[in-house]
């Protein structure tokens, strides 16, 4: 899961995969704006065949926290 | 088709690679249906420069009478896959009546197209009374007529061409009205403001897309909620993909890329079923599913036709043996006069075309070339990349939409020249075969690995192998139709031997395709039939078989091997096949002779048959 949300950052952002973590805040990223974030939402979702709360996710402050909710809402959607 | 993550790779690896994309790749793109390839696909895509990449540039405005989102992204991997790149100018957020009035600002000054990005919160009040239907109506329909005059007026000032669409009406609009008849006539209303944006298009300079109508046949929810409430995005990256595909359409339409021929395979895409084998009255056409289906894509055929495009015959087939298969077929909608250009025969098919062109006095790139065997196809796209290569593969019910769904034939307005086009095309061009013969290519071949499986026939190949002489009329060397019990008794006899192929490549697997009887008693081996289905023709399979057994003889002792060819009046495409296999015609070639031909291969020093681009395997 990690793997897969960092891959999505990096390809939204057009950075190296090594530079992004799960302890890497969502501010402390160059270019990250709403329409990145949004982007980066979509981008994921249609990856992971997900669909995440949008007032959640605009909470996240780090990628550790992203990771967090797209593995809860999958396990979520399992049972 | 390749898969969409496929696709994204390879636009990623090129534009990586600063490398350009490839036509046949970037019709990969255009027909993918991944609303995430075409973003991921536009985003890689910003920079590339058209020059390097052989587009053709085109400039954009965009007026959005909300957020565009990835509109930008989207749009461009549509283009590019049309072989345009474009530059954008976006209008404003908020700002869509003032530029659209003004009609002189940035979005329209120099710009190729201007596309207005409009949805239903632009012609909706922004707050309606629930037992007041009429009210709303009647704001709805004003809100439309102001825009068409203003849309008008624009369009007749600014000299830059307008591209509309229609607009669905959320669901959750019309659910607020809890009485059938008021939703049906908010419904109403809306129907109306879509029947008056299409209007429009009446006006020189406006071009309108029916979005609506393409959304009900895509499976893609054309909203998410949370994007229009919290970044006022009207539409998913799927509706604007297949809005964007309108548009990549109309662009291709007025940079003059529209194609102009259509050439088109006979067998499994014009009727079901091989000619060769089944004959003219055994082919699929007409009446139920699924002759229906191809009968249908006749139809659309000759409707496209009306419309000034040109039609050609690519098939692999006797010549004589479709025409009149397409004129007495009772079935057949498209006879032999329809077609401006025909080339049946069995050479390589990219050549085929090519020499059309020629004939035609067309460019190659103005064809679109419609195949179900992945093979032609291939063959094709690598050989002349510039024809756009459309699939008759798979279910036939989807082979009219397979065809017209690209839009390649688009046009911006019809002339009487365009109606008049095959017919000045057709008169102009003596039909007959080709004389010329165009070879495939050795890298071609040699790309696609095929790898051709000979078996000593067992109890098990035998029934296939049977069933292949009595249905080969074609490639079938001296006519003798060994059957069931025969095959067996020599497959089983030492001074015998049966062998049947198979083949495969990187489209698939052909299955079992040849089969060859051979009397082996003495010093010379004769081949007494070989047959062959004539899908395999034209990758050196036969060569590779006769190479296989003379290794065979060789090794056993022989010293010649030989085989005869009887001519049967349907047979001619095997005619060479033991001469171009370095086989010599015995002495004696006389008149009687010519009825039975007998060829020979001395086995003592000769190099080895087998073509270097395929790989021999035993079982």
């Amino acid at each position: 899961m990690g793997e897969a949300v960092i891959g999505v950052l990096a390809d939204v952002l057009d950075t190296e995969i090594a530079a992004v973590t799960p302890d890497t805040e969502f501010s402390s990223l160059e270019d990250w704006d709403s329409m990145a974030a949004l982007e980066v939402l979509m981008q994921l979702e249609s990856e992971l065949q997900l669909q995440l709360n949008l007032r959640n996710y605009n909470e996240l402050r780090t990628v550790g926290d992203l990771i967090g909710l797209a593995e809860a809402e999958l396990a979520g959607s399992d049972s | 088709m390749m898969a969409a993550s496929d696709v994204l790779l390879s636009v990623k690896r090129a534009v990586r690679a600063g490398e350009p994309l490839t036509r046949p790749k970037l019709l990969a793109l255009a027909e993918s249906a991944d609303p995430m390839t075409f973003r991921q696909a536009g985003r890689a895509l910003a920079g590339v420069d058209a020059a390097v990449w052989g587009l053709r540039p085109v400039k954009v405005g965009l007026l959005t009478t909300a957020t565009a989102g990835p509109l930008a992204h989207i749009l461009r991997a549509a283009l590019v896959s049309g072989g345009m790149a474009p530059t954008f100018t976006s209008g404003d957020y908020g700002a869509f009546d003032l530029l659209l009035s003004a009609a002189d600002g940035p979005p329209f000054i120099g710009q190729d197209v201007l596309l207005c990005l409009l949805d239903d919160a632009y012609f909706l009040p922004r707050d309606w009374a629930g037992s007041d239907v009429a009210g709303l109506v009647a704001f709805v329909d004003e809100r439309v007529a102001a825009f068409g005059r203003m849309v008008a007026s624009a369009a007749e000032r600014s000299g830059t061409t307008i591209l509309l669409h229609t607009v669905p009406l959320s669901s959750v609009v019309r659910d607020t009205f809890i009485s059938w008849r008021d939703r049906a006539a908010l419904s109403g209303c809306w129907a109306r403001l879509n029947a008056a944006l299409l209007g429009l298009a009446e006006i020189q300079g406006i071009v309108a897309v029916d979005l609506v109508g393409d959304l009900a046949e895509t499976s893609v929810s054309a909203r998410d909620d949370r994007l229009k409430q919290y970044a006022d995005i009207p539409y998913t990256d799927g509706a604007l993909m297949v809005l964007a595909k309108q548009v990549r359409r109309f662009a291709q339409a007025k940079a003059g890329l529209s194609r102009k021929v259509l050439a088109l395979d006979l067998d499994n895409t014009l009727w079901g079923g091989v000619l060769g084998e089944v004959g003219a009255a055994g082919v699929t056409l007409g009446g139920l599913y699924p002759g229906n289906s191809y009968q249908q894509l006749q139809r659309t055929a000759l409707r496209l036709r009306d419309q000034g495009v040109i039609l050609a015959l690519a098939s692999k087939n006797d010549a004589d043996q479709v025409e009149s298969a397409l004129r007495d077929h009772p079935e057949v909608l498209l006879r032999p006069d329809v077609f401006s250009a025909s080339a049946v025969n069995w050479q390589p098919k990219a050549g085929n075309l090519k020499h059309m062109a020629d004939q035609l006095d067309l460019a190659s790139g103005s064809f679109v070339f419609m195949d179900d065997s992945p093979f032609e196809r291939g063959h094709v796209a690598e050989e002349a990349p510039e024809v756009t290569v459309v699939s008759a593969d798979g279910d036939p019910a989807y082979l009219v939409r397979s065809l017209t769904s690209g839009g390649w034939f688009d046009t911006l307005e019809l002339t009487d020249t365009d109606r008049k086009r095959p017919e000045l095309y057709r008169t102009r061009m003596e039909r007959g075969e080709f004389a010329g013969t165009f070879g495939s290519s050795v890298e071609y071949l040699a790309a696609l690995d095929i790898t051709v499986t000979v078996t000593k026939a067992g109890e098990f190949d035998i029934p296939r192998i049977a069933q292949l002489a009595a249905r080969t009329n074609q490639y079938n060397l001296t006519g003798i139709r060994f059957g069931q019990p025969e095959t067996a008794k020599m497959a089983a006899d030492p001074a015998h031997l049966v062998i049947s192929w198979a083949v495969a490549d990187r489209f698939g697997d052909e299955g079992v395709v040849g089969a060859a009887w051979i009397d082996r008693a003495g010093e010379t081996w004769s081949v007494l039939n070989l047959v062959m289905s004539c899908r395999v023709l034209g990758r050196g399979v036969e060569s590779s078989v006769l190479g296989w057994l003379a290794n065979q003889a060789r090794a056993a002792g022989a010293r010649v091997l030989a085989g005869r060819f009887v001519p049967s009046g349907r047979n001619s495409v095997a005619a060479e096949m033991w001469t171009s296999a370095g086989f010599v015609r015995t002495a004696d070639a006389t008149e009687a002779t010519e009825a039975e031909q007998t060829y020979t291969l001395a086995l003592d020093n000769t190099a080895d048959l087998v073509p270097s681009w395929i790989k021999l395997v035993e079982r």
